[in-house]
Order: C-alpha cells, then structure tokens, then sequence
C-alpha cells in the first residue's frame, strides 16, 4: 500500500467521525488496510446501533403514502431520513428521495450508511440522483460522491458525469471512489476528449489537483494509462519539473514510477534528462526506496538505459546506500525481467562491497541453472564488475 | 532480525476497550495492536466521541421533527429500542 492510499484513508476515516486529520495524527504511519478497517469498524459502530430501532420506525411508517412520508422526512432532517431511507424497502426508498428537495437530498446522502445503501441508490431514477450529484458537488462532497460512483450501474454514471461540468470535481470525485477496478472501468466510459482535458489541467502543479491525477493514471490499465501519461509527460520541462518536486513532497513515487513505465523511450529520456533529477540528488534516493519498498524494481530497471552516465552515477550512489536485501531484491527484479544490462550499468559503480555481493549472488544461481550464472559472470566480467 | 514485542497489559487492555468500543471481536482489530497504549486510547476517545455526537444529533431531530400526532408513538419506540 502507497502512502498516497494510506493518506486517503485517513481522510475518510477523519471524515467518518467528523474530525480534523489533524485529530488522527498519530495514525499518519499505519498502513491502509489498518486505516480501512479502522473506517469500517467505525462505519458499524456508528451506523448500526439505532438499527433496531430505525427498523421499527420504518416498518411503522412504511404504509404511508410517499407525498406524507416525504412531508415528514422534511420536519426529521438529513440525519434521521438517511437512516430511515436505509431500513425502508429500497425501492420505496428511491420514491422517498425523489420527493426531496434537492437540498434536504443532498444532506441525507452526507448522511448516509456507506454499507447499507447500495440497493437503495440503485434504485433511484437517473433525474434524482442527478440531482444529488449536482448538490454535492456544490458541497464539495467529493468523499461521498466517490462512494456513490462506487454503486452505480454505467447509464447512471455517464447521466451524472454528462451532468457535472466542472472537471476539477470529477477528477476529485474519481480519487475517492473505493474500488479501483470499478474506476478503471468508468474512466473507459468517459469521452476521450473530456478525459484528456481532465489530465491536461491537472498535470498543471498550479492546479493542485497532483494526488488525484497521480492517484487516476496509476489506478486505470495500461491501454489508458499510456496515452493519458504521455498527455501529462508533454508539458513543459518546468511543469514536469514541479510535479516531481510535488510527488517527492507527497511521496507519490509508488504511484509516479509506473506511469513513467508506461511512457515510450522517447518521453522517458526527456524526463530523466531533467536537471532537477541531478541538483537534487534526495529524489532519486527516494525514488529507489520507494522501488524498493513497493516492489517497483521492475518499473525502474528499464530506465536506467535511458539515462545519461551523470544520472547513472547518482542512481548507484544512492543504490549504494541501500541495505544488502535491497540488492537481491532488484537483482531478483533483474532476473524476472531480464534487466542485467541495466542492473550491470548501476552495478559497475557501485562501492567494491557492494560489487562482490552482486557477484557472489550471480554465483549462487548457479546451484539451480548453471547456464544462466555463467552467462551472468561474462556480464560482470565485460562491466569489469568485483574483478 | 528483531523479534516480535508482544503489546504490554496497558496496551492489551487499551486494544479490547477499542474493541468494546467498536462492538467487535478484539481478533477483528488486532492490526492495529501496534499501536501504542495512549494511542489506542486516544483512538477509542474520539470514537466514543463521534458516537456519542451521532446519537445524540439523531435523537434531537427526532423529537425536534416530530409531529404531535406521533409523539406517543415515538416515545414508546425510544423507550423498547433506543440502544
């Protein structure tokens, strides 16, 4: 899990018991899966206690005729009509939410129980949920719409994204939908041109939108990926400049390394040829750990042909540094994706210590395929590699 | 290779009040037993503290939304049902 996806978490999770970040400071180091559960159990904590009781409330007032039902759900408010929405038979429900002022709509989804109310916002006719969409949008609620993108069916998503005008806020909305998988699939539905200029305002540091477009092209496949990429990789070197500085500060690397993967040679060597990559030699020490510490060894291998020796240098300078795990690690990367050459490059400059555990690995292959550690010792014999 | 800590009584005792507080198994929340003891008790406080909040809003508007006609009713629901 990226830091990026722990950050998020923890803004859900602030935002689910109505509290600053701030307020959850000392969680900043647990990994996602902890905070995710942490929001769950939350999540039935808060939401199920009154279900007794909002289940009798329902079942009482369920014979009621919608127009009276929604006159009354005004007088409750947001709070207890979301509750009440939720234990109602969905379908009733949906006729409920159609009778509501748009603004009273929109509080009620605020309040809404995330794990309860998938079958009622199914139910609901495109023209309200529209409408929902709308107001909340204008409530920047972008944490519940990405939930309730989560739950809808594809005519409902490309009716509430017709709908929203505002890109800034779809791209919001997209970095808080919960299932990755589903965002992959509704990027697919959304006209290229609309995408494109998504990609190409938020590529712009200026609009400080850097984690969310990170967060979009990391998480949709590859056939996206790789021209939406490009896209961002065309601005200027300034642009690109400072959304490097932005995703070392933010420690996006997990999330930057694959799209840079999935650019072509080209795009790659205008990256890499960036000045800033050698005045701050930090970035790439902490583009490596982030390779390391997220399995990216193989995202970062191929790079390393591409770049000119300075920047060679300062990558095995800091690949110098790394603790001998790290080495096998990327050596195993290496080996999976027959990244030698560029694993040789780096290696050849590396500290004579670090050279000899490079060598005597190689050598260890040779208990399982001889072949394959005598090809690898003429490698190291050719980069003159721990003569 | 450093060996696991096993969590100290303050820790343990704070992580099963968590688990209470959430109304579940304490193996359910058990990842989070890294956590340290003043931590886990924060954690547990802010959680007391929201549920609190949402009971506590949901009860206002119900009495406060309620019409006349209904009041009856509703009291006795509070009364059978209310956790």
């Amino acid at each position: 899990m990226s830091s990026l996806q722990a950050r998020l978490e923890l803004t859900k999770l602030a935002r689910r018991l109505n509290i600053s970040t701030q307020q959850l400071a000392a969680l900043s180091s647990q990994p996602a899966d902890n905070l995710r559960l942490l929001r769950r159990q939350s999540t039935l904590s808060l939401f199920h206690r009154e279900h007794a009781f909002f289940h009798h409330l329902a079942t009482i007032l369920a014979p009621l005729p919608t127009p009276l039902l929604a006159a009354l759900a005004t007088r409750f408010g947001p709070r207890v009509t979301a509750q009440l929405a939720v234990a109602l038979p969905s379908a009733y429900a949906a006729g409920l939410a159609a009778r509501l002022s748009s603004e009273l709509l929109a509080q009620t989804c605020l309040h809404l129980d995330p794990l309860r109310s998938r079958e009622l916002i199914r139910h609901l006719d495109l023209s309200t949920l529209v409408r929902a969409a709308c107001q909340l949008v204008d409530k920047h609620a972008f944490i519940e719409l990405g939930q309730l993108a989560d739950f809808l069916d594809d005519d409902a998503i490309q009716a509430v994204i017709a709908a929203i005008d505002d890109d800034r806020a779809l791209l919001s909305i997209a970095y808080y939908m919960e299932s990755r998988t589903r965002l992959d699939h509704i990027v697919q539905l959304m006209p290229r041109q609309r995408l494109e200029r998504i990609v190409m305002n938020a590529a712009d540091p200026a609009n400080d939108q850097i984690c969310e477009i990170l967060a979009l092209l990391s998480s949709v496949g590859y056939s996206l990926r790789s021209p939406l990429s490009a896209l961002a990789a065309d601005q200027p070197a300034q642009t690109l400049t400072q959304i490097i500085l932005l995703s070392d500060r933010y420690q996006l690397w997990p999330e930057l390394l694959p799209i840079l993967t999935a650019l072509n040679p080209e795009r790659q060597r205008r990256l890499l040829a960036l000045p800033v990559l050698l005045e701050q030699p930090s970035l790439l020490s902490h583009a490596i750990e982030a390779a390391d510490q997220h399995g990216l060894w193989s995202s970062v291998l191929p790079l390393v042909p591409l770049m000119n020796n300075e920047l060679v240098q300062t990558v095995a300078e800091q690949a110098a540094r790394l603790p001998d795990a790290a080495i096998e690690r990327a050596m195993t990367a290496a080996l999976m994706g027959e990244q030698w050459q560029a694993l040789a490059q780096v290696a050849q400059r590396l500290p004579a210590d670090k050279q000899m555990l490079v060598r005597s690995i190689i050598v260890g292959y040779g208990a399982v395929d001889a072949e394959l550690s005598e090809r690898l010792q003429r490698l190291l014999q050719a980069y003159e590699i721990a003569r | 290779m450093p060996q696991p800590v096993s969590p100290s009584t303050g820790s343990a005792t704070a992580l099963a009040r968590l688990a209470e507080r959430l109304q579940c198994p304490q193996t359910t929340i058990e990842p989070l037993s890294g956590l340290a003891e003043d931590e886990l008790r924060t954690l547990e406080t802010i959680i007391k503290h929201a549920q609190e909040q949402h009971q506590q809003q949901l009860r206002t508007a119900l009495q406060r939304g309620c019409p006349r006609l209904l009041q009856p009713l509703l009291h006795r629901l509070i009364q059978r049902h209310w956790p």
